[in-house]
């Protein structure tokens, strides 16, 4: 059967689960994300089958940046925007850079070597919706603007931003892997950014005219 | 059973040629080759050069007992970095090609390791996965990959019943246990991983082991057969109820200080004495 690649992204935006994942784990053209951490894909999606998730989109793993992603946010959607710069191209840095700068005012740092000589394991201390404890994922990419909502040590590298109907919640510190290997506050955070994507999106129902 | 010896215990300047005489010399039936770990057999070897080591092995009279590899401690098929597992199963996909053209049926992999900062629970699932892909590799060549026991130092796969788990979960018979007898320290006793596994094991390395010494420094906590704690009656009776009748393939860590080849020749004589049970 022939889909087109618009009726490939509705479809996808409008699946039940809700979850869209960047597709390609290869370089791809500018303006298209792609996954440099299969693993998180692969965690994201096992902890997503069978939820209720029609209104959070994810990019897990995320290298570069997807053009699509403010329009999805302002239509209504909680898209989560993990960062994977850590483990992809310095190019891939810069688009996701200018991406979040001009879509949503945020701006990223350099991906920060978690570990180095002497350094003890390390936490992404997560404080929305609910707190959540997740080991480190040995990079991370601090980022200012919006409202902060997780730190790593003394770095923030989660944020969450308001635009339009949606939020995109940025995650400088990887997830995917921890709802993969288990984790039980990975799956517990996880289950209220669902259930907070679908208040936000009840929200945006009732206020609207 | 019969004996090998790896060429990573040659000395350099001796050079490959050398060494195999000396291995012949000595009385050992293989040479154990490793990639990676030798200026004779880098990872850059073309098969040409391959064919090439085989026909020295060939023409002095031994044959290659496994491929083994050095480079998985610093490209583990377990690195959270997509890039650094994909160089680790090239790596390892060329071990299985080089060990086709040597002509043996087996190689030697360090599958994981656990790290302060990469955590067990994500090592196990990752490692299975890569294992599980390999494993298709390694049907297609018949060459089994056998997942070394280095307990202490991998932080995995501590007991033989956890390893068996493991192993029923990469679910391939072309994917078994290289099982090093000196690697179980005070954690166990290599005759009980011998009975659990069985079938499984793929080849063995013999070296001995002073449990309650652990690493200090450089100092070695390996040491030459018999020296050390193994039950070295233990060990031979278990190969027997199990029918292990395969490869002993000599790995020493701690070196003579004074006349390298001495040790070859003290090993065989020591492996001899026990393939024939006079212990």
């Amino acid at each position: 059967m022939d889909v087109s690649r618009r009726r490939f992204l509705g479809a996808l935006a409008s699946a039940p689960l809700g979850g869209a994942f960047t597709g390609p784990t290869h370089p791809a053209a500018s303006g298209c994300s792609t996954c440099a951490l299969p693993e998180s894909r692969a965690g994201f999606a096992r902890a997503l089958a069978g939820r209720e998730a029609a209104h959070v989109l994810v990019f897990p793993g995320a290298a570069g940046w997807d053009d699509s992603i403010e329009r999805r946010v302002r239509s209504g959607r909680l898209v989560i925007f993990e960062s994977a710069a850590g483990f992809a191209e310095a190019s891939a840095l810069r688009e996701q850079r200018a991406g979040l700068r001009d879509a949503f005012g945020l701006s990223i740092g350099h991906p920060v070597r978690v570990w180095g000589e002497g350094r003890r394991p390390s936490y992404l201390d997560l404080g929305w919706p609910v707190r959540a404890r997740i080991r480190d994922f040995s990079f991370a990419v601090q980022v200012r603007g919006g409202e902060a909502v997780g730190r790593l040590g003394p770095l923030p590298v989660a944020t969450l931003q308001r635009a339009g109907a949606g939020a995109l919640l940025f995650l400088g510190s990887p997830v995917g892997p921890a709802l993969g290997s288990g984790d039980p506050q990975a799956h517990a955070w996880l289950s209220s950014v669902l259930a907070a994507a679908l208040s936000l999106c009840r929200q945006r129902a009732s206020s609207s005219p | 059973m019969k004996k090998s010896i790896g060429d990573n215990m040659f000395l350099k300047e001796w050079g490959f040629d050398r060494g195999l005489a000396l291995v012949k010399k000595a009385g050992y039936d293989g040479v154990e080759l490793w990639l990676g770990a030798t200026p004779w057999f880098p990872l850059e070897t073309t098969d040409a050069q391959v064919r090439e080591l085989r026909r020295k092995v060939d023409d002095t009279g031994l044959v290659v007992s496994n491929v083994s590899n050095s480079l998985d401690w610093d490209r583990p098929i377990s690195s959270r970095d997509p890039r650094v597992r994909e160089q680790a199963t090239r790596h390892i996909t060329r071990q299985i090609e080089t060990a086709q053209i040597l002509g043996t049926d087996a190689i030697l992999v360090v599958a994981g390791i656990v790290t302060e900062e990469t955590p067990y629970q994500e090592v196990y699932p990752r490692t299975v996965e890569a294992l599980q892909k390999l494993a298709e590799t390694a049907a297609r060549a018949r060459v089994k990959i056998g997942c070394e026991n280095c307990c202490s130092e991998q932080r995995f796969l501590m007991s033989p019943r956890e390893f068996k788990l493991f192993l029923d979960d990469v679910a391939s018979p072309w994917v078994g246990l290289h099982l090093d007898v000196g690697n179980i320290h005070d954690t166990g006793f290599p005759e009980q991983w011998i009975e659990i596994h069985g079938p499984r094991i793929t080849r063995v390395h013999v070296k001995d082991v002073m449990r309650h010494r652990g690493r200090c420094g450089n100092e070695s906590v390996y040491t030459n057969l018999f020296l050390g704690d193994n039950d070295w009656k233990a060990i031979r009776e278990a190969f027997h109820k199990v029918g292990y009748d395969g490869w002993l393939i000599a790995e020493m860590e701690a070196r003579y200080r004074h006349a390298h080849d001495q040790q070859f020749y003290d090993t065989a004589a020591a492996m001899d004495r026990f393939i024939s049970g006079q212990l």
